[in-house]
């Protein structure tokens, strides 16, 4: 099945369509996660891109702020408005997502141009990206609450916790099943 | 089929083993002996009624959602000067004012709400400026928990009454920060000394005390510490945000609806359990007040230039703690309290 897969990305029109998923799913998860903001630069110096990394980087590295949510080692200011707080885990975590995501898009674009498969459009692979996309914490609660406007129960708590390894898990069962679909089609 | 289902198993082996993983930092480290000894010796007695308020405050504790110390306190607060501070701070922007035993500093809202607790040193002596911003509290404590026994604070994690449980790092007892008594662990029933916070803006606090320190951004941690970062609202656009909206994100014990649930009361609590709250609205157009807590009567002495307040017992002239608070917190803390509005 990697094979399949590999096979598939190998050629340089659905690589096309991978890398681009992969950005756009990764900027949104970062999004998502209060990782890339917009914000003013009001004090800071003029250059178009500033990178400020804390002194205690190797301390903040690893460091957990909620579950799947690790702390910022610094910030990079790209243009004048636009801020990424620099979480290595969490830039790992959004690749890692984002890899599964365009896996997912690509072999779904991939049946339908090339096997004429119906039904397979990836929009039951991008449902699985919704629990890593809602996994983001402010500072004392999870975002999703603060967006919703929920009541944070203690069930909805322990459930936030289990987003992100649910939508590895969706992400992946949705590939499996693209592409054995794509394997029995090609059979 | 066969590598599919290594490859499911490996997944959840990998889950598995980063939640033990993360659990293994949330089990509480061993009390040594000395320090229980110690806290045993200066344990305060408390009634059954007391006892089970307290217990039932440690039952009803909620998750936030971070884990302990996943909201970071921050442990070595640097300072700069208000000229400094001029540079990012605006005139409108909210600040806790500490002016204590001639140290003088503002703790800016901004910082503090996403740190919650800064521990610190005023002449020699450990204290912690915190900060709960579901219920818009901010109280001064000193770390004092027995005689030579001192401790410095972190964030638990948990809420109870949407409020702010903090833990000491000596014993690992939680105490909400309303209610500066612990509700568990060797220190259950002991209560914090406190300290006077004033609420303000910077405006405000630098036209009272030009040489005042600010409370660096510098915290050891990232942070969007910008004009638009508090997650929750502003105190400063129209748009308030969750510090104006009536509806809560945690269920609180009781609710009380006298007032709507954001609405800003001075309060102010003895150790015998008597509370009070006054419309701050209703002080400041009444500048001085004077209201029955238990057997003694305090002043409140609203101050302009502060937008802030006063508080003293009127037979000894001794301070008493006062802050500001939203009402659902402080009722549902303490369901018997005056309300004078």
């Amino acid at each position: 099945m990697i094979n399949l897969l590999i096979s598939i990305i190998s050629q340089k029109r659905f690589l096309a369509v991978a890398l681009v998923t992969l950005f756009l799913y990764l900027v949104i998860y970062l999004a998502a996660t209060q990782h890339l903001i917009f914000t003013s630069r009001l004090g800071q110096s003029e250059s178009f891109i500033m990178l400020k990394i804390s002194p205690d980087w190797s301390k903040l590295l690893f460091r957990q702020r909620a579950p799947f949510l690790f702390e910022p080692i610094g910030t990079i200011y790209l243009g004048y408005n636009l801020k990424l707080f620099l979480s290595i885990p969490n830039i790992v975590i959004g690749a890692l997502l984002g890899s599964l995501v365009a896996a997912n898009i690509t072999t779904s674009y991939y049946s339908f141009k090339m096997l004429g498969l119906q039904g397979m459009r990836g929009v039951g692979a991008l449902l699985g990206t919704i629990p890593a996309i809602v996994s983001g914490a402010a500072c004392c609660v999870p975002t999703l609450i603060l967006v919703v406007g929920l009541q944070l129960t203690a069930t909805l708590a322990t459930v936030w916790s289990f987003f992100v390894p649910a939508s590895f898990g969706l992400l992946f069962l949705s590939l499996i099943w693209s592409l054995k679909k794509i394997q029995a089609r090609k059979l | 089929m066969n590598k599919s289902l290594v490859l499911i198993v490996l997944l959840i082996v990998l889950v598995g083993g980063y939640f033990l993983y993360i659990n293994r930092f949330q089990k509480p480290d061993e009390v040594p002996q000395n320090i229980l000894d110690q806290l045993q010796q200066d344990k305060p007695t408390l009634s059954p009624d007391e006892d089970s308020f307290l217990t039932k405050l440690e039952e009803k504790s909620v998750s936030g959602g971070p884990p302990k110390d996943g909201i970071p306190a921050i442990e070595r607060p640097q300072y700069i000067s208000a000229l400094e501070a001029d540079a990012w701070l605006l005139s409108n922007d909210i600040v806790f004012g500490v002016d204590h035993k001639g140290f003088v500093a503002a703790y800016p809202q901004r910082i503090l709400v996403w740190h919650e607790i800064a521990n610190d040193q005023i002449n020699g002596e450990k204290v912690s400026v915190t900060y709960c911003p579901l219920t818009g509290t901010a109280i001064g404590v000193k770390g004092s928990l027995a005689q030579g026994l001192d401790s410095t604070f972190g964030v638990s994690g948990k809420l109870v009454n949407s409020n702010l449980i903090m833990y000491d790092r000596t014993s690992d007892s939680h105490w909400p920060q309303i209610l500066g008594k612990s509700i568990n662990g060797p220190a259950k029933g002991k209560k914090l000394e406190e300290f006077p916070i004033i609420w303000t803006t910077w405006e405000k606090w630098k036209s009272k005390h030009p040489d005042t320190k600010v409370l660096s951004k510098d915290t050891g941690f990232v942070r969007n510490y910008d004009v638009n970062g508090d997650p929750y609202g502003s105190y400063v656009r129209e748009d308030k945000g969750y510090y104006a909206s009536d509806s809560l994100i945690f269920e609180p014990i009781s609710r009380d609806d006298r007032l709507r649930p954001k609405t800003v009361v001075v309060s102010i609590r003895d150790d015998q359990g008597n509370a009070v709250a006054i419309l701050k609205d209703l002080l400041r157009r009444q500048k001085k007040m004077e209201v029955s807590l238990g057997e003694r009567v305090i002043l409140v002495d609203y101050d302009e230039s502060l937008d802030f307040y006063q508080t003293s017992v009127e037979d000894t002239g001794e301070w008493i703690n006062a802050f500001d608070a939203m009402w659902f917190a402080w009722a549902a803390f303490y369901p018997n309290t005056k309300l004078i509005q």
